[in-house]
C-alpha cells in the first residue's frame, strides 16, 4: 500500500537528485550530450558576477516573505477565529483569503503586472495620477524585490492562516474563560496563552515556509522574471534561467546543487534550535 | 514550484530521455518517387504534422492545407503511390517553452514533421543533430528568387537546414504630427527616409531632433525601444558594430564600438529622451504610447502595424485605419553614425525546419516548396503583416500599401548570428543596455560587464 509513496520518496527523489548532481559536472546543453568537465561549472559559478546579488536577494526574499506570511497569516487566523463572534463570518473571511491559493498563478501574475505597469495606463499609476497628479512610476523596475516580497508574502499567507486557525480553534475554550475571569488583557491572552499553544504549528510553519521560499521562484518568474538586472533574481530562479532560458543544463544544475548544502544546514539548524526533532518524532 | 520537486523531476525525465534517445527510433519509409505508377488501391496516405507556437500568425501552419491540396494534385498526376494529409496546429507557448518542447519531443522521438520557428534556433538545433539537412532545396524554382542574403539565415556550417517562411524588419517609426508641430513640411517629412538612407540624416541629427521634440513639447519622449536582443541590435549596428566573426564562428565584442552606442543611449536616458519607466515593459505599452503621440521615434517591427489597426491602442479612435497610419506614421532605417556606415535593419525571419526523425523527407521537401508559392506568402503576409521572401511574393502583395511601403527595408537587412550561444548574447546585450539607459551602469561599466559575462557564459569570444 505504501509502494507508490516509497517509490516517490526513495526512487524518484533520490534518482532525480543524483541525476542533477551528475549533470552539474557536465557541459550538457541543448544537444543533451554527457560531456563531463569536472568542476568547471562550479568554478564558473564562483566567477559569475550576478551570483553575489542573487545570494543576497535569496536571503532577503526568503526571510522577509516568510516573516510576512507568518505575521499576516497569524493576524487573519486570530481575528477570524478568536475575535469574530459569528463562526460563519470567520469562515467567510478565511475563504476570501484562500482565493489566491486556488486561483491560477499565471492569472494572478497578469493581474499584478497590469496593476504595477510602468506606463501611465497601469492601474496604480492611473489611480495615483488621478488622486495626486503623480507622473508614472516604474514600480516593477524601481522596486522589483520589494513588490515580489509583498505579493508572495501577503498572497501566500493562506497556508499559515489555515494551519493556525485550526490550531487556535483546538485550544480548550475554558482556558480563555479562566484568563478573562482573572482579568487578563487581550494582549496577555495572545502572548501568554495563544502563542505558547501554537509553538509546534509555528515551528513547523517557519521551517516549512522558509524552505519553500528558498526554492520557490514561480511568482517572481511571472512578475519580474528576476529583473531588472538580477535585482529580483533568486537562487532557484537563476538556476532555472541558466538551465531553461539559455539551455545550459549543466551550469543550471550546478547552481541548484550549490543550494543543497544550504538546505542541509537549515534543516540541521532547525532540528537543534527549535527542537524540530521532537515535533517530527511526535514527542509533543 | 520548487527546485526539489517539479524542476528536478523535469530534469530527471529529460536526462532519462537523453540517455536513451534511440530507444524508440523508428524505421524510415520509402521516399516518394515522382512519376512512379501505382494502382489506385495501393495509394498510401501519409500524415504530416506541422506545428507552430505563434498563435498570432496561424497561416504559418494553416497554409499547409492549401499546399497539401496542390501537392496531392501533383502526386495524382504523377500517379505516385502516396498522398499527404496535413495535421497543422498552433500550440501557443513562449519561446523558451518551445525550446524545451522541441528538445523533449525530439529526445522521445515524438517530433512533428515540420516546425515553423524562428530562424535563429537553427544553430543549436543543427548543432544538437536534431535537424534534417535540406541541401538542394535552394534549386527549387519557387525559391529561386529569394531576397538576397536570405539563404544565409538558414545555412549552418555549410548546410541548409530550413526554408524561409517570411521576412520582417525592425525600422524606426516616426510620429509625423510631431514633426509638423516642429515646423516640418509634408515634403520634408516624406523625404526623411531617403535622407537617412543616403546618409544625409545621421545619428546626431536623430538625437538632436528627439531633443528638440521634447524641448518644444511636440512629444513627451524622444525614443522608445523594446529590450529584446534582436531589437536592440538595430541601435548597435548604426555605427557599424557587428557581433560575430563568421570565419571563426565566434562572437565579437568590439569594446570601442559598443562604448560609442552605450554613450549616446546613456545620454538619452539621462535627458529622459528615453524614459526609464518604459524599459522592459510589455511591447504593447510602447505601441500604445507611440500611436498616442507620446514619443517622436519608436523602434518596433513592421508587423506591429496590425496591432495599431486591431488592438484599440489609440485613446480616442481605438483602432486606427490604414489611411490614418499612412498619414501619421513614417518608417525609416535607424540613422547611421556617419556617412561611411550603411543604414541597416535586423530581420528575424521565421523558417520551417524538419526534424531528423521525419519518415518522409522527400515528400516533406516537396510540401515545403508547395507552401512557398507566392499566393501563400501573400496570404500570410497580408494576414499578419510580415513581408514575403521572394521577388514573386513581393509582387503578389503589391496591392497591400503597408507591405509595399516597408519593402525598401529589405535592401539592407542583417541577421543575428545563427550560433547556439545567440540567446546568451542577446540576454547580455539586453541587460547591459537596460542598465545603461536606466543609469544603473555607466557606459564603460557596461562594456566591462559585457566582457566578463560573455567570457563566463560563452567561453571563447573575440575581444577587440
Amino acid at each position: 500500500m505504501l509502494a507508490p509513496f516509497m517509490f516517490n520518496q526513495y526512487v524518484i527523489f533520490i534518482a532525480t537528485a543524483a541525476l542533477v548532481i551528475l549533470i552539474s559536472f557536465t557541459g550538457m546543453d541543448s544537444a543533451f550530450r554527457w560531456n563531463f568537465r569536472g568542476l568547471l561549472n562550479f568554478r564558473k559559478a564562483l566567477n559569475d558576477p550576478a551570483l553575489g546579488m542573487v545570494a543576497v536577494n535569496t536571503v532577503v526574499f526568503t526571510v522577509c516573505t516568510m516573516l510576512i506570511k507568518m505575521a499576516w497569516g497569524f493576524v487573519i487566523a486570530l481575528t477570524t477565529t478568536l475575535y469574530m463572534r459569528s463562526q460563519r463570518a470567520g469562515v467567510f473571511f478565511r475563504m476570501i483569503w484562500l482565493l489566491p491559493r486556488i486561483s491560477p498563478t499565471v492569472v494572478e501574475a497578469m493581474l499584478w503586472t497590469w496593476v504595477f505597469s510602468s506606463s501611465e495606463y497601469g492601474v496604480l499609476n492611473s489611480v495615483m495620477h488621478l488622486l495626486y497628479g503623480w507622473e508614472p512610476v516604474p514600480w516593477l523596475t524601481q522596486y522589483p524585490l520589494l513588490l515580489n516580497i509583498l505579493l508572495a508574502g501577503i498572497m501566500g499567507s493562506s497556508f499559515t492562516m489555515v494551519v493556525l486557525s485550526s490550531a487556535i480553534q483546538s485550544i480548550n475554550k475554558s482556558y480563555f474563560y479562566v484568563a478573562k475571569v482573572d482579568g487578563a488583557s487581550e494582549m496577555a491572552i495572545i502572548k501568554d496563552l495563544v502563542i505558547p499553544f501554537l509553538k509546534w504549528p509555528l515551528t513547523f510553519l517557519v521551517i516549512w515556509q522558509g524552505l519553500s521560499m528558498l526554492t520557490s521562484y514561480e511568482t517572481i518568474l511571472l512578475l519580474t522574471d528576476g529583473g531588472p538586472m538580477y535585482r529580483s533574481e533568486t537562487w532557484a530562479l537563476h538556476a532555472f534561467h541558466k538551465a531553461f532560458s539559455t539551455l545550459d543544463f549543466g551550469y543550471g544544475s550546478a547552481i541548484s546543487v550549490l543550494l543543497l548544502p544550504v538546505i542541509a544546514v537549515v534543516v540541521v539548524f532547525s532540528y537543534r534550535m527549535f527542537g524540530f526533532n521532537k515535533l517530527m518524532g511526535g514527542g509533543k | 514550484m520548487k527546485i526539489s520537486s517539479k524542476s528536478l523531476i523535469l530534469l530527471l525525465v529529460v536526462s532519462l530521455l537523453a540517455i536513451s534517445p534511440a530507444l524508440w527510433a523508428g524505421g524510415q519509409k520509402e521516399p516518394v518517387k515522382a512519376g512512379a505508377a501505382a494502382p489506385a488501391a495501393t495509394v498510401e496516405t501519409v500524415k504530416i504534422q506541422i506545428m507552430t507556437r505563434d498563435g498570432s500568425a496561424p497561416a504559418r501552419v494553416n497554409n499547409f492545407n492549401d499546399a497539401a491540396k496542390a501537392l496531392n494534385a501533383e502526386l495524382e498526376k504523377e500517379k505516385a503511390p502516396q498522398r499527404v494529409e496535413v495535421d497543422a496546429f498552433v500550440k501557443q507557448m513562449t519561446d523558451p517553452e518551445f525550446d524545451k518542447y522541441f528538445i523533449f519531443a525530439a529526445q522521445s522521438n515524438n517530433s512533428c514533421d515540420i516546425y515553423a520557428t524562428n530562424y535563429s534556433k537553427i544553430g543549436w538545433m543543427a548543432n544538437g543533430n536534431y535537424l534534417q539537412p535540406l541541401d538542394g532545396i535552394e534549386k527549387a524554382p519557387v525559391l529561386k528568387n529569394l531576397m538576397p542574403g536570405l539563404w544565409n539565415a538558414v545555412t549552418w556550417q555549410g548546410h541548409i537546414y530550413g526554408v524561409i517562411q517570411d521576412m520582417e524588419a525592425r525600422p524606426i517609426f516616426v510620429f509625423k504630427p510631431a514633426l509638423k508641430k516642429l515646423g516640418w513640411t509634408d515634403a520634408q517629412i516624406a523625404a526623411l527616409p531617403g535622407r537617412v538612407e543616403s546618409g544625409d540624416f545621421l545619428l546626431r541629427d536623430f538625437i538632436a531632433l528627439a531633443k528638440e521634440s521634447v524641448a518644444k513639447g511636440a512629444t513627451k519622449y524622444g525614443l522608445l525601444h523594446p529590450t529584446g536582443g534582436s531589437d536592440l541590435a538595430v541601435l548597435f549596428i548604426s555605427n557599424g558594430t557587428w557581433f560575430y566573426d563568421e570565419g571563426s564562428q565566434k562572437f565579437v565584442l568590439d569594446k570601442a564600438k559598443f562604448l560609442e552606442t552605450f554613450q549616446w543611449l546613456e545620454q538619452m536616458g539621462k535627458d529622459q529622451l528615453i524614459p526609464k519607466q518604459f524599459i522592459g515593459v510589455d511591447k504593447n505599452e510602447l505601441l500604445k504610447a507611440f500611436v498616442n503621440g507620446q514619443t517622436l521615434f519608436l523602434l518596433a517591427g513592421v508587423w506591429d502595424e496590425a496591432k495599431w489597426r486591431t488592438s484599440g491602442f489609440h485613446s480616442e479612435l481605438g483602432n486606427v485605419s490604414s489611411d490614418w497610419i499612412e498619414q501619421n506614421i513614417g518608417v525609416m532605417f535607424m540613422p547611421a553614425s556617419d556617412k561611411s556606415v550603411k543604414p541597416s535593419t535586423i530581420s528575424n525571419p521565421w523558417v520551417y525546419v524538419v526534424p531528423k526523425s521525419t519518415k518522409n523527407p522527400q515528400l516533406i521537401q516537396r510540401l515545403l516548396q508547395a507552401v512557398s508559392v507566392p499566393e501563400l506568402q501573400a496570404k500570410h503576409g497580408t494576414e499578419s503583416y510580415h513581408i514575403p521572401f521572394t521577388a514573386e511574393g513581393m509582387t503578389a502583395v503589391k496591392d497591400n500599401a503597408w507591405l509595399t511601403k516597408v519593402g525598401f527595408l529589405l535592401k539592407s537587412t542583417k541577421f543575428m548570428p545563427l550560433h547556439p550561444d545567440k540567446p546568451k548574447f542577446e540576454k547580455i546585450l539586453s541587460e547591459s543596455t537596460s542598465n545603461v539607459v536606466t543609469g544603473k551602469m555607466t557606459s564603460a561599466q557596461a562594456v566591462e560587464w559585457m566582457e566578463k559575462q560573455m567570457k563566463l557564459d560563452m567561453g571563447d569570444i573575440i575581444v577587440k
